[in-house]
């Protein structure tokens, strides 16, 4: 997300030096980790049980084989997504950049399930090799797409959403469908530290030092990115050059760490921030200061995780870092300078439609034409069949209130994602970087853990009291600011990182709960009964109706706050109520299939790309793309590999996504 | 390989003759079937030649039992992922999938008119909609506190009871007399502790069943101690580094397989240092038992006491 | 504020609708980047608001527009404490035109001026045939009758700036705040936008301030000039007043000639040699 967050020259927000802060910690971590390893072997003893490690006895192989490669690697990967992490946001100029921006973890981890799931011999060959081959191409796919639009920094992150959401979604079939696979892919997206053995050190250590020999080597065309394409290529700076071998060696060493652990949340995002916080201004202070910080952070970390036993295992670190780095962003947060407003990135209509509303009319059109297919059309163990009126029961029993929900969330998403995507001016921002479908889920996962068997009325009360509740929270820390745009994007982004990781972490520890979370979370409508669905089409009606209260708003905003305000609008109240309306839109979609982000970004883009421009038909006409979308992709769901079904939400991502990066492609 | 891994053949106790016959489905034969069948099986499968009741399983636990004692269901979920972890079945595979178990096909199930749907708690969620289609039994045989085995058999014994013609009450007796037989044959001084693991392919992880777990119930049953004592998830396993795997001295490590992926497993942990020297692996304690559900029920449970007992029974005079 | 609505609507214009600024200053991070300033600013006739980089110039008329709060002081307009508006009513008494235009893809230029009767027909209210006269009326005032259905990022710099311009002008306002309004425009359009304000401003007898970098353009167009220097006010007073190579001076810190057109305007360079090292930092 283009939101500028890093602090500007003058700013130092933490008032201690980078020394001292990775030295304290690293100090803590040290104190910690000797507690932790005399419990195992006094210190007195310690040459001995290094040396004689392997004919020893239990605890010497433990503080050999285990504890202390652990604390190695926690040094060594926290180091490397720190530089990794520096290195990102320095080419794409992207204080939100990270490794998971440009599709490196999800990449990676498709890697690992098709190679596990079909081709297990290219394992043999190193699942380190098989990881990074795929963040590479994942990376590539992402530079590939944004390319034709000079790679800037914007289309890039764009690019690597939708590809993070295209790869995720593969992987979330294939794994749904193969899911004795699923705990050991969960275990690895959640970041666990445990070793086995040095093979793991031995692979991030040389990885490391090579890439951190090369950013050094790189470091003064990389300072000169600051000045921006035009200001750097004025300097002579060939960037077409440059750009790549950097994020090239990004790409590889998070790929490298991503191999070794899993994925490590939050770090590659929070200590590039941290460190300029902390005064290292210069690129070449913080390329030194951030492998430091990084890998002190981690192992502090790691290090504290260990101390706290859950039950009889212990956090995952990467669910560690994730839950302490999201609180942080928002603690920080007001010690950021608010930047200018974040430039848009939108998809300029090529072309305006005159008449907006015979484009609406005909999408209505093809809208009726899914609805009929989708009801009527569809597979027994005979084959196709195609419902007679006769069969009028059986598709009320069957397929109604499932058209009929993805009808209304899609409907739900599509107004959202046009109000958020309008009143940030930022066409990246779909419903859930409001933390709205993030807080939802929260709930969902909450009920799993504290009331494993749990009926559908409880599931509704959890996630619509979670959902209020993350609302009222992402109103309160973003009220100073009359609800800046990039305040919520933030807000979401803390929610939605904390949220993942809880939910990686319950999936991978398994329990009868985890295909459930894993099927609500990839937008089933399979659940949904005659009284959600009614419910959900109560408020999308209503929505749809209340939608042109919005519309003067939502024309105006994009001209600028400045603008705005000077035409007389009450910001806060404008943007307070753009909020309420869409969390609850959001809510009510997310109760219905889950927290769906994909239609919610993409419909407003589709009534762009047709030509329409003004807030209401776009409102109008983004509900019905995202209504047609959801019941089509329902439908095909139903019927593709009949009898099992395809999650809406999935497929839609499926289906969705690769038209999108087209599309971008296309136009860029 | 560290270790002899024996890979223990299972006693089929299933190949026995074939009741429940299946007619070939079409859509007319369907529609028949649906308006003939009462709710109740057993008036129609006490008529030899009539059509066999409709029986659709959701779940594992209900499909092996079912199958295990001639009642052949006409659909079951994930049905080529079962037939291949159960191969015994292939001779009487139900002819329908119903698809993913936790999203069985609704409108499928509809369509066959089952008599009869045997589920667990994990489809819950569409309960209601199951129980319009049909008669609905929800089975509650694994977590809790309660004898998991006894529940097994419990129902089995409903299965028996529900099917008089169709279901073959000898297979039951055959599979709670060796139950019985294999209760307490191994005894905790004399044979060493066991460790229930199951290897992620990764070769760092495993889970492990403590007391609680399917396989933890079967291994008290036949007498043997559990050398996982701490506590576990609500499903009796939980979820571990192989280095805590380490700390536990003198057991035996039952390797519970999944094919392909234990093998992987293996194949990597061979050149692991830490894996070579814990205690059980060093002393060629790890055994491979190959096809152990986690969530098994009565046929599973026989066949895993059995190759618990082969396996401890034949070192008895070296015991103790 | 009823009051001035009441003299307004009684005799066509507001007669004499202005700024009062009383000992006003902000404070940015603990560092004063205005103030404290007093000063008046009467109408109608136009403004310049004038000074070094930094001199507080942008912020003063931001704090006028209520686009930023003062941290001391009190603003009145039309003797109305400016906090106690309501930001509708305030919108349609003064206009602003930030700095910095968005981009606004897809948007039409009679879309653009439209959007300058919000504060009069709200969120909620009918656009009346009243604001369709205003709209047209302001389209006309400006010259922008040819491409009022093109896409306004499609236009020229100088173009653009006339379309917001007539979205102000349909604002209906008293007042209009403009924020460097000719900065990014060559010579030509900067005297075509400046020739246009002044044009308005006394067709329509409204008052404007607007903040110029350009000291000649200023004493070409203002009928007043307010200089700014580190925040604080420097000096206020006619073209005649200001352009004297002592005032400049003082505001600049360097020295500049000062020239008289034949046509009685003034123009000021500076001195050969001047190095600007004494300019404020």
């Amino acid at each position: 997300m283009p939101v500028n967050i890093l602090p500007t020259r003058n700013d130092r927000v933490l008032r201690v030096s980078p020394g001292l802060l990775v030295l304290s910690m690293a100090g803590l971590a040290l104190l910690f980790s000797v507690r932790l390893l005399t419990g195992l072997v006094p210190i007195a003893e310690w040459p001995d049980a290094i040396w004689a490690a392997d004919g020893g006895d239990v605890p010497s192989l433990l503080f050999v084989y285990s504890h202390l490669p652990r604390i190695a690697i926690s040094i060594l990967a926290g180091a490397a997504l720190g530089l990794a992490g520096t290195l990102l946001q320095q080419v794409l100029r992207n204080p939100l950049a990270e490794p998971t921006t440009l599709g490196i973890s999800t990449g990676a981890q498709l890697a690992l399930v098709i190679a596990l799931l079909w081709q297990p011999w290219l394992l043999d060959h190193g699942r380190e090799t098989v990881a990074i081959a795929g963040a590479l191409l994942a990376a590539a796919a992402v530079f590939a797409v944004a390319r034709s639009g000079q790679s800037s920094p914007l289309s890039l992150v764009m690019a690597g959403l939708v590809v993070n959401m295209t790869l995720g979604a593969i992987s979330g079939v294939a794994v749904l469908y193969n899911h004795e696979y699923l705990s050991e892919l969960f275990v690895w997206q959640s970041g666990r530290l445990e070793q086995s053995g040095w093979s793991q050190v031995l692979f991030l250590a040389p990885r490391l030092v090579c890439a951190f020999i090369v950013s050094l080597l790189l470091t003064r065309p990389l300072a000169l990115m600051e000045l921006g394409d035009e200001g750097a290529q004025s300097l002579g700076l060939r960037m077409a050059g440059f750009r790549p071998v950097a994020l090239l060696v990004a790409v590889a060493l998070s790929a490298s760490v991503v191999a070794a652990v899993g994925v490590i949340a939050f770090v590659g995002l929070a200590v590039p921030t941290l460190v300029s916080l902390a005064g290292a201004r210069r690129l070449k202070e913080r390329l030194l200061w951030a492998p430091a910080f990084g890998g002190s952070l981690l192992w502090l970390a790691d290090q504290l995780v260990q101390q706290v036993a859950i039950g009889n295992t212990t956090l995952p670190t990467g669910v560690a870092t994730a839950l302490l780095g999201a609180p942080l962003l928002l603690v920080l947060l007001p010690g950021l300078r608010n930047a200018a407003a974040p430039p848009a990135v939108s998809f300029a209509a090529a072309r305006r439609l005159d008449r907006p509303w015979l484009a609406v009319s005909m999408g209505l059109a093809v809208l009726g034409l899914a609805l009929l297919g989708a009801l009527a059309v569809g597979k027994t163990m005979g084959g196709w069949t195609v419902a007679g009126v006769d069969a009028a029961d059986f598709v009320a029993r069957w397929r109604g209130a499932r058209v009929l929900a993805a009808l209304s969330a899609g409907t739900l998403l599509g107004l959202a994602g046009t109000m958020i995507q309008r009143m940030t001016g930022n066409a990246l921002a779909s419903p859930e970087i409001l933390g709205i479908s993030s807080g939802a889920s929260l709930g969902a996962i909450a009920l799993t853990v504290v009331l494993p068997g749990f009926g559908l009325a409880s599931l509704t009360a959890a996630t619509t009291a979670s959902a209020g509740l993350s609302l009222i929270i992402m109103l309160a820390v973003s009220r100073t600011t009359e609800f800046s745009p990039q305040r919520l994007i933030l807000a979401g982004v803390a929610l939605g990182t904390i949220v993942a990781a809880l939910s990686e972490m319950l999936i991978a520890t398994g329990g009868s709960s985890r295909t459930f979370l894993l099927s609500w979370m990839s937008g089933s409508t399979y659940r949904v009964t005659w009284d959600t669905a009614i419910a959900a089409a109560c408020i999308a009606t209503v929505s749809l109706f209340a939608s042109p209260l919005f519309a003067r708003w939502l024309d105006v905003l994009p001209l600028g706050e400045s603008s705005a305000r000077s035409l007389g609008m009450n910001i806060g109240q404008a943007r307070g109520c753009i909020a309420v309306a869409c969390a609850l839109m959001t809510a009510g979609a997310t109760i219905v299939i889950g927290p769906l982000s994909f239609v919610g970004l993409v419909a407003p883009h589709l009534a762009r790309a047709v030509g329409i421009s003004r807030a209401l038909p776009h409102l109008v006409a983004a509900a019905i793309a995202g209504s047609t979308i959801m019941v089509l992709a329902d439908w095909l769901g139903r019927l593709l590999i009949f009898p099992w079904q395809i999650p809406a939400g999935l497929l839609a991502a499926l289906v969705g996504g690769p038209y999108f990066l087209v599309l971008m492609w296309r136009r860029a | 390989m560290p270790g002899d891994l024996c890979a223990k053949g299972s006693p089929d106790l299933c190949s026995r003759k074939d009741r429940a016959t299946v007619l070939p489905i079409t859509r007319r034969t369907l529609l028949r079937a649906a308006s003939l069948i009462p709710l109740v099986a057993g008036d129609v499968a006490a008529q030899p030649n009539a059509v066999p009741a409709r029986v659709v399983a959701l779940d594992w636990a209900s499909s092996e039992t079912l199958l295990s004692l001639g009642v052949a269901p006409i659909a079951i979920t994930e049905r080529d992922r079962f037939l291949s972890a159960n191969p015994a079945f292939a001779a009487r595979a139900p002819i329908h999938d119903l698809g993913a178990p936790w999203e069985p096909n609704l409108e499928l199930i509809d369509a066959l008119a089952p008599s009869i749907i045997y589920t667990s708690s994990y489809t819950k969620m569409v309960e209601p909609q199951l129980r319009r289609i049909s008669n609905v039994v929800v089975t509650d045989l694994h977590g809790g506190r309660r004898d998991q085995l006894a529940r097994c058999a419990g129902f089995a014994r409903t299965v028996v009871t529900a099917f008089p013609g169709l279901a073959d009450g000898s297979l039951l007796a055959a599979m709670e007399q060796t139950l019985a037989r294999n209760r307490a044959v191994l005894s905790a001084p004399r044979h060493p502790p066991v460790l229930c693991v199951y290897l992620h392919s990764n070769g760092r992880f495993a889970n492990v069943f403590g007391l609680n777990s399917f396989a933890g119930n079967v291994v008290a049953h036949v007498g043997l101690a559990n050398a996982w004592a701490a506590p576990t998830n609500s499903n009796g396993f939980d979820y571990v580094g192989i280095e805590k795997l380490a700390a536990i001295a003198s057991a035996r490590m039952l390797v519970l397989g999944d094919g392909a992926k234990t093998e992987r497993a293996l194949k990597t942990l061979k050149t692991s240092a830490l894996w070579n020297a814990i205690p059980a692996v060093k002393a060629g304690e790890v055994r491979l038992f190959p096809d152990v559900a986690m969530y098994g029920a009565l046929p599973t449970a026989v066949r895993f006491s059995q190759m618990l007992v082969d396996e401890f029974a034949r070192e008895k005079p070296d015991a103790g | 504020m009823t009051v001035c609505l009441s003299v307004r609507e009684a005799s066509g214009v507001c007669a004499a609708p202005c700024f009062k600024v009383e000992g006003v200053s902000c404070l940015v991070g603990g560092r004063q980047i205005l103030g404290p300033v007093s000063l008046a600013l009467k109408g109608p006739q136009v403004h310049g608001l004038i000074g070094h980089n930094g001199s507080g110039k942008s912020t003063l008329l931001k704090i006028l527009a209520r686009q930023q709060r003062p941290s001391h002081g009190s603003i009145l307009y039309d003797g109305v404490a400016l906090d106690r508006l309501d930001s509708r009513i305030f919108a349609r008494k003064v206009a602003y035109l930030p700095q910095q235009t968005p981009f606004a893809p897809g948007l039409l230029v009679k879309e653009l001026v439209a959007f300058g009767r919000y504060p009069w027909h709200g969120a909620l209210g009918r656009f009346g045939s009243d604001d369709r006269r205003k709209v047209d009326e302001a389209i006309e005032m400006t010259g922008i009758t040819a491409f009022v259905n093109r896409a306004v990022d499609t236009l020229s710099g100088g173009e653009r700036q006339r379309c917001w311009l007539a979205m102000l002008v349909a604002q209906d306002a008293d007042c209009l705040l403009l924020d460097e309004p000719i900065a990014a425009l060559d010579i030509a359009h900067q005297i075509e936008v400046l020739s246009l304000v002044r044009r308005l401003a006394k067709a329509r007898s409204i008052s404007v301030v607007v903040v110029l970098h350009d000291i000649n353009m200023a004493a070409r167009f203002c009928d007043e000039i307010v200089a700014l220097h580190s925040g604080k006010l420097l000096a206020q007073g006619g073209p005649s007043e200001i352009m004297t190579p002592d005032s400049l001076r003082r505001i600049y810190g360097i020295d500049m000639e000062v020239f008289r057109q034949p046509g009685g305007g003034f123009a000021a360079l500076p001195e050969p040699g001047a190095s600007g090292q004494g300019a404020p930092r």
